[in-house]
């Protein structure tokens, strides 16, 4: 009796106590998704999924899949009626979303990943200049999965210090944040291969306008120290002067005054010439590249800002800082506020070296 | 009257900040940073030191009162209020030990629901983890101790967030003291939850080698405990604004999605899956404590006894249904553990001290 | 034959018992040996040759001109019955009187001292026990010449009547260590104990764990260290291994050679020997456990070569585990029922043409070869055959575990071998000493092997009389700069 009891409980036990298996080699992955605007109010949802070679690893093609629906989880499972493995979404590592999805809003889209267990929160977000599924389907990659290769790209431009980083967690973080804002790299496809063309600026989950790519390495110095990164400089006899940035310090001040905040923003670019067109440059006219760099960098940091404060965004997260600086700071009257602050940046550069040659 | 355990089953002091830090950190940090940075912003940390003094004070009353009888709860309360009402103060202990216990293993399945496997039955988990209790709880207070020093492997997962510096925030600290005393109070208060569970102290008395020995060991853990808290509260803080916090239930495990090693992608099964290590020693402490309370009332042999509670606790987790219901035992059991911080030990403390000036003067 | 006393008429029933009668002018002597016991040259010329000559001997004079050393009178039966089936020879001096002399001529016959096979070193002493439990005993007084090495001989087994030594330090091993493993062996109810592996799994703590509670080696060497740290020592005759207790889980994975490297590169290769065990026991419940649930852990660059190995695999990686680790067990089972040298070719053969095979026609993926053929490279890495057995088996209930719930399959195995370690001991010991019982003086020769100078006290879990090895204090200091 006592034996059977045991035996009855095992098999209930093996019976009901398995959980669902998610073989890797049995499921559908992918790597790389992307959203967009469909007619109706709908999205238009698009996977690539990896194709993998049996012994050939370095072999990966991508097969796409595309849906228009309500929501992402639908689409899914519609998209499962046509597969011969199940979706997998837990490799998910980019999210590509349309220019015209990302101007109406981009929250609910976000709202699944982050919702999802299985997610990771290290997942990069892009805008695509036109429509991601478009760019999905262009052969952009040849040796590469067209998900590993955005992966890549993206991971490796943020790892040198060229675009700001932003994934899904620090976009839901200044998204959701107060007085801030979030932005995302804009990807572009030109003939056929996929570039990172600048900056999409976003009013909370929606994108509003596009910094250029000169203008994102600026706002990259903004918004933090960097150690990397080239900037040009045309001089007067109209001669080009490239530095190297070999460490640049910003450091954000308020002005005591508490009724009506100033910030001072001082930035601090450690550089490195190491390209004028072959034209040697005496010593004297190091100072000459110095003030011509100065002038250049704060005045298109300055435009930067104006046009931050005339689109009433806040993605250097002033706001933030300034809440950090003030107790009882109010949001709602810091919107108010924010237009018309005061706002100076003071930019110094220091040329260090020269590379090995006079 | 003493009334210590065989020489041959007593622990050396030392086990006891091994057995305090471990009821004390138990699940509950998995969201105990939420509700006092919602309520105290940046200013949380204060809300957790204030608290750790408190937990001092507490324990130091639960010294003077084991020393001065030189026993345990379970006969310092007959010696108290009498058979009867001494014997209902244990029982509601045992209630307390099994509601904990319960409570915990829900919480531990309802992660592993959410975080891993989605179609996890819960009766089978709770079942196995049951039978791994009872085989620790079978081996001794020595084994349940011995479970409670390896759990202490679990702070090598905390020690992880450290690669998580990429995404700290620095600016979410300041400004410092921008929320009311009042916030920081009820910041505080939403902490004593988390904290509970010196009340051990009161169970293991007899079975420590030298009792008296073990109080500075009590203390240590307590620290332990309080910048444990720290860091779970300092880490939330730098990763997370306010807003996203409202909107984690686990955020603890949330950090872990920002740990990366070369080989490892994810970091937040291991995470997961290491929440094991938080919740059984409190499962086999409280079982032992509550089959050993039920053992000197009713002198059973505690072997029998054990199997009882175990079904009991078995039958208690497959009636909680989920994330509400486990909330609403949450808030109950935050409940009773404000009342015996706050007014029982006080209480028990008090009688002590009338107790002793009574029979000095007849 | 009828003038044989009726005693040794149960005896002689057997062919190898020689019983006869020798007429001297004194009285009549009867003389009685196994023949296939005794040796024929002691026996012939010491003895026998005796006998003959002298006619009319009292009994006493008999007794002291015989030049044996080991000889007694008895007139107890159950004795001299003993004493025969050891090889002596029995004399017994007339009809009536129920005394005899006993003398030993037993013939020792079996191998001679041998280089150690199973724990192989290279650079320290070569020598291993054999069968003999006098030589055995040799080997480990001549390693400790020390008055207060006592050993203390039991029979155990009711027709095997092994002769058991239990060896230890008086003064060095806690007496009750030796009590508790004398009464052990006392206790022992069985008829045919045949080796000392038999006897050891009767003597332990707990003989339903897998895992060992003492350690049987082969190195005189190895025992003469245990003594001296205050453990007991336990040799039975007919058995070339011998067994020492009370040990701890970390003793398992120490090699010998250790103590004969220098200390940094003893512990090196002792800290490998530990992650490798580690690594035995968990890397294909690893793999089994991502593969089925967890496919999202494994980090970008790894997921095409993961994949596209195993893509045309039949099995789900659970089953796939289980063939190649039953495949490895075979070769392993075959290699050590054949003889050494088609036994290493069976392995050869069988490693490369399998593996090869396997992963061609899409049975398993290469990757998964890698790890298995690596794990159980690594469990043979543990120098004690039992532990490493133990940990080549304990993998299996952990691949289990993951194939039901992953990776917290594997936590809740994990821990329950934990508290199953936590409830074991050895000799009393627990098991998981110096750990658990957290003892910070005891930590130094665990995972690393520190330089002899650390060595000053003995583990203090052995609660040895004596604790202290030799005094620091007189120890040479270090010198200064240029002194």
């Amino acid at each position: 009796m006592n034996r059977l009891f045991y035996v009855l409980l095992v098999c209930c036990f093996l019976l009901t106590g398995c959980v669902e298996q998610q073989i890797l080699d049995k499921v559908t992955l992918f790597i790389v998704c992307g959203f967009d605007e469909a007619p109706n109010d709908q999205i238009e949802f698009t996977i690539a999924a990896p194709k993998f070679q049996a012994r050939k690893p370095g072999s990966v093609s991508d097969q796409l899949h595309a849906r228009v629906g309500r929501t992402s989880t639908n689409i899914q499972e519609i998209m499962d009626m046509r597969l011969n493995r199940p979706i997998n979404s837990g490799r998910l590592s980019v999210i590509l979303f349309g220019k015209e999805l990302a101007a109406k809003g981009v929250a609910n889209e976000l709202d699944v990943a982050l919702r999802d267990a299985q997610a990771s929160r290290r997942m990069y977000l892009a805008v695509v200049d036109g429509k991601a599924r478009e760019m999905l389907q262009a052969n952009f990659s040849s040796d590469e999965e067209k998900g590993m290769f955005l992966f890549n790209l993206l991971d490796t431009n943020v790892r040198a210090g060229l675009i700001p980083r932003q994934n899904l967690h620090e976009f839901e973080y200044s998204f959701l944040g107060k007085g801030m804002d979030p932005f995302l790299p804009l990807l572009k496809l030109e003939d056929g291969k996929v570039l990172i063309s600048g900056l999409a600026l976003f009013k909370d989950d929606k994108y509003v306008m596009s910094l250029d790519e000169k203008q994102m390495r600026l706002m990259k110095l903004l918004l933090g120290n960097v150690k990397h990164g080239a900037f040009e400089v045309t001089l007067d006899d109209g001669s080009f002067v490239a530095v190297e940035n070999v460490g640049s310090k910003v450091n954000y001040r308020v002005g005591q005054n508490t009724k009506n905040p100033k910030v001072t923003i001082s930035l601090i670019l450690n550089g490195e010439t190491l390209d004028s067109r072959g034209t040697r440059r005496p010593k004297q006219e190091q100072q000459k590249i110095i003030d011509r760099f100065e002038n250049d960098l704060t005045a298109t940091g300055m435009d930067l800002i104006q046009m931050f404060k005339k689109e009433g965004i806040d993605p250097l997260g002033l706001g933030d800082f300034v809440r950090s600086k003030t107790r009882k700071w109010n949001e709602e009257e810091w919107k108010k506020e924010y237009r018309t602050l005061n706002v100076t940046l003071n930019v110094k550069v220091n040329l260090l070296e020269m590379g090995v040659r006079e | 009257m003493k009334s210590t355990e065989h020489p041959r089953f007593t622990l050396s002091p030392y086990l006891v900040f091994v057995l305090i830090h471990s009821m004390q950190f138990g699940s509950e940090y998995l969201t105990a940073a939420n509700k006092p940075i919602q309520l105290a912003g940046q200013d949380a940390w204060i809300s957790v030191i204030l608290c750790g003094i408190i937990f001092h004070i507490v324990i130091w009353m639960i010294y003077r009162i084991l020393n001065r009888n030189e026993t345990d709860l379970i006969h310092i309360h007959p010696l108290f209020f009498g058979k009867w009402g001494g014997g209902g103060l244990n029982f509601v202990f045992i209630v307390y030990f099994l509601l904990v216990a319960s409570y915990q293993l829900r919480l531990f399945i309802e992660i592993m629901q959410v975080w891993l496997f989605p179609d996890l039955e819960t009766w089978p988990l709770a079942l196995v983890l049951l039978v791994l209790v009872y085989y620790i709880v079978a081996g001794g207070f020595r084994v349940i101790a011995g479970i409670c020093m390896f759990s202490l492997v679990r702070h090598i997962t905390i020690m992880s967030l450290f690669f998580t510096a990429g995404y700290f925030h620095f600016n979410n600290l300041s400004p410092i003291l921008d929320h009311s005393l009042n916030d920081i109070i009820k910041a505080g208060n939403e902490l004593t939850f988390p904290f509970l569970g010196v009340e051990a102290l009161f169970f293991c008395y007899t079975f420590i080698k030298t009792p008296e020995k073990s109080q500075k060991w009590a203390h240590l853990a307590n620290v332990v405990t309080t910048a444990s808290y720290l860091i779970v509260i300092f880490f939330s803080l730098l990763l997370f604004n306010s807003e996203q916090l409202s909107k984690e239930i686990w955020p603890q495990l949330s950090k872990y999605k920002f740990v990366q090693f070369p080989f490892i992608e994810r970091f937040e099964f291991i995470g997961a899956a290491s929440q094991i290590l938080w919740v059984i020693p409190i499962l086999c402490f409280c079982l032992w404590a509550s089959s050993r309370t039920f053992k000197i009332m009713f002198t059973v042999r505690q072997s029998t006894v054990l199997p009882m509670l175990l079904f009991l606790v078995f039958t208690a987790v497959c009636l909680i249904p989920g994330r509400d219901r486990n909330e609403a035992v949450q808030t109950l059991l935050s409940e009773i553990g404000f009342y015996m911080v706050y007014a029982y030990i006080p209480f028990v403390y008090i009688v002590d001290i009338i107790r002793t000036k009574v029979r000095r003067t007849v | 034959m009828n003038s044989v006393p009726p005693l040794w008429k149960e005896l002689s029933e057997s062919s190898d018992f020689v019983c006869y009668e020798q007429q001297t002018n004194a009285a009549p002597l009867f003389i009685g040996y196994f023949k296939s016991l005794t040796e024929p040259k002691i026996l012939h010329q010491h003895i026998l040759g005796r006998l003959s000559n002298d006619s009319d001997i009292s009994f006493n004079d008999l007794y002291h001109s015989i030049p044996v050393a080991e000889k007694e009178i008895s007139f107890d039966w159950d004795l001299i019955q003993n004493k025969l089936l050891r090889g002596n020879v029995a004399i017994q001096y007339g009809h009536q009187s129920h005394h005899c002399i006993l003398v030993d001529a037993a013939a020792s016959k079996g191998r001679s001292v041998t280089i150690s096979e199973v724990e192989f070193t290279v650079e320290g002493p070569k020598a291993a026990f054999v069968e003999s439990l006098d030589i055995n005993l040799n080997l480990i007084r001549k390693r400790v010449p020390f008055p207060e090495l006592r050993i203390k001989e039991l029979t155990v087994g009711s027709i095997s009547k092994s002769r058991v030594a239990i060896c230890y330090i008086k003064g060095v091993t806690n007496e009750q260590y030796v009590n508790t493993c004398i009464q052990r062996i006392q206790d022992v109810q069985f008829d045919q104990v045949t080796d000392i592996t038999v006897l050891q799994q009767m003597i332990e703590d707990n003989s339903n764990s897998i895992f060992p509670q003492s350690i049987g080696t082969e190195r005189p060497d190895y025992v003469a260290w245990a003594v001296s740290t205050g453990q007991i020592c336990v040799l039975m005759d007919g058995s070339p291994l011998t067994v020492f207790a009370p040990v701890n889980l970390g003793s398992f994975f120490i090699t010998f050679e250790d103590y004969y490297l220098p200390w940094n590169v003893g512990s090196i290769l002792r800290l490998i020997r530990m992650t490798s065990v580690l690594f035995s026991v968990f890397a294909s419940p690893l793999y089994v456990a991502v593969m089925t649930y967890h496919g999202q852990g494994i980090s970008n660059v790894f997921l095409p070569t993961i994949i596209s190995s195993r893509i045309n695999v039949p099995f789900p990686p659970v089953v796939e585990v289980l063939i190649m680790e039953l495949v490895i067990e075979l070769l392993r089972e075959a290699g050590a029922r054949l003889p050494t040298k088609i036994g290493q070719t069976i392995g050869i053969v069988g490693g490369i043409v399998l593996g090869t095979a396997a992963v061609e026609a899409a049975l398993t993926s290469n990757f998964l070869l890698i790890i298995v053929a690596l794990s159980a490279l690594a469990s043979f890495v543990t120098p004690i055959f039992r532990m490493s057995a133990t940990i080549r088996l304990l993998r299996f209930p952990f691949i289990f575990a993951a194939q039901l719930w992953g990776l917290l399959g594997i936590s809740i195995c994990t821990l329950a071998v934990v508290a199953h370690l936590l409830r074991l001991t050895s000799l009393g010991m627990p098991y998981l000493v110096p750990f658990y019982p957290f003892r910070a003086s005891d930590l130094y020769d665990t995972v690393i092997r520190p330089p002899y100078s650390k060595f000053h006290h003995r583990f203090s879990f052995f609660r040895s009389p004596n604790p202290v090895r030799f005094d620091k204090k007189n120890a040479n200091s270090k010198r200064d700069i240029d002194e």
